[in-house]
């Protein structure tokens, strides 16, 4: 049965791709840094069952100090010349973009066919991973789809695909980190503290303050850590799961995306959330470096009530 | 402005693409609370949050326009 086991082999090959496309770029002078992030992360996904705890901790170390030490860098190489694109796009236009909607493409109807057919039945695919076994499939599918139609250079998915990694550079692998993060939070306590917190003060039956305090918490978390990802295991570990969930009987997929979908207003009114809300305010040279931010609250916050009231109804009158 | 503005409906593309980055991230962390959900019941429940944004979004965005028009 193909499972997440192969997905995890699959996405090891990909960054293993990155490594050996970023050891093979002379114009990258931190060429080995890169190289040494990206294997990292292959030795992960690759073994990381095999490492236990501390292992896989020592590794995530070992990734901050490259990235800490400004040991990434990115190299100027292309594997072909701005001229053949250029008469590529003319001669083949918009139908360029296809390879790249095949990918959800494949995820959407696949998984749709795979629930409605027979093929669940079949045991091909563990039903819990299909989604994502099937979006793996998409990326396999448009890559074969890309090499038979454009007949690139033979290193180019390798090398194109290390120079787009090596351009986002660490920042790639911050959702992860910043999800381990509030893992930790929630490891550490604060959950279940804040959690023992609001089951005191809310009247228990009372749905309405506990979605609120829910939704609220992940904002307040949000603009504190800077992101909505680090903030969701402490709510979920507080609120989400405890009370609106178990104790409440609300539906967990609303609860578990609305939850997230608060965070990001958070998000939208924070400056620790700098890559979103400061940086671009610098970039246009806004006279106010929280322009951004300024401009983004009157959206916010009637996108939070929105969202309150799409847990409230959603989550529990449906 | 009218630059800082742009940049905020910029913004709503992030908040409204259903980022599958984020829903593994809740898929995840629900599992460890033994409750288990697929991609699918997650996406699908973002759906109304992301016709609210584009809708409050749109709507300063008609305003904005307005209020240029009427300066000039």
């Amino acid at each position: 049965m193909i499972n997440l086991h192969w997905l995890y082999i699959f996405a090891g090959a990909v960054f293993a791709g990155f490594a050996i496309g970023s050891a093979r770029d002379p114009s990258n002078a931190k060429r080995w840094g890169n190289a040494a992030f990206w294997g990292l992360l292959t030795v992960s996904l690759w073994f990381g069952d095999f490492l236990g705890d501390s292992g896989n901790g020592i590794l995530v170390l070992a990734l901050v100090a490259i990235a800490g030490t400004h040991s990434l860098g990115r190299g100027t190489r292309e594997s072909t010349t701005a001229e053949e694109r250029e008469a590529s796009s003319s001669r083949r236009g918009n139908t360029l973009f296809l390879p790249a909607l095949v990918i959800p493409f494949t995820a959407f109807v696949g998984t749709l066919l795979f629930n409605y057919t027979p093929l669940k039945a079949a045991g091909i695919i563990d039903p819990k991973a299909v989604t994502l076994v099937l979006l793996g499939t998409g990326v396999i599918l448009a890559l074969v789809i890309c090499y038979v139609w454009l007949r690139p250079p033979a290193f180019a998915a390798v090398d194109e695909g290390s120079r787009l990694a090596n351009s986002i550079g660490w920042a790639m692998v911050l959702p992860q980190m910043l999800a381990s993060l509030g893992v930790i939070f929630a490891a550490a306590g604060v959950g279940t503290t804040i959690g023992a917190l609001v089951g005191a003060i809310i009247p228990s039956g009372s749905v309405f303050l506990a979605v609120l305090l829910y939704a609220l918490g992940m904002v307040v978390f949000t603009m504190i850590m800077g992101n909505a990802f680090a903030a969701f295991p402490v709510m979920a570990a507080a609120i989400g799961v405890p009370i609106l969930i178990h104790q409440d009987g609300g539906n967990a997929g609303v609860i578990g995306a609305v939850g997230m979908l608060s965070g990001f207003c958070g998000t939208l009114m924070t400056p620790m959330a700098a890559n979103f809300n400061i940086v671009p305010a610098a970039l246009l040279e806004l006279k106010n470096q929280y322009g951004v931010i300024k401009l983004q609250i009157p959206t916010a916050i009637p996108l939070l009530i929105a969202n309150i009231v799409i847990l409230y109804i959603a989550g529990f009158h449906l | 402005m009218s630059a800082a503005t742009d940049n905020v409906g910029l913004f709503f593309g992030e908040d409204i693409f259903l980022a599958i980055a984020s829903i593994l991230l809740i898929q995840g962390s629900l599992a460890s609370f033994g409750i288990q959900l697929t991609p699918f019941q997650l996406s699908m429940w973002a759906i109304p949050s992301a016709i609210c944004a584009f809708l409050i979004h749109g709507a300063r965005l008609l305003l904005l326009d307005r209020k240029l028009a009427r300066r000039k």
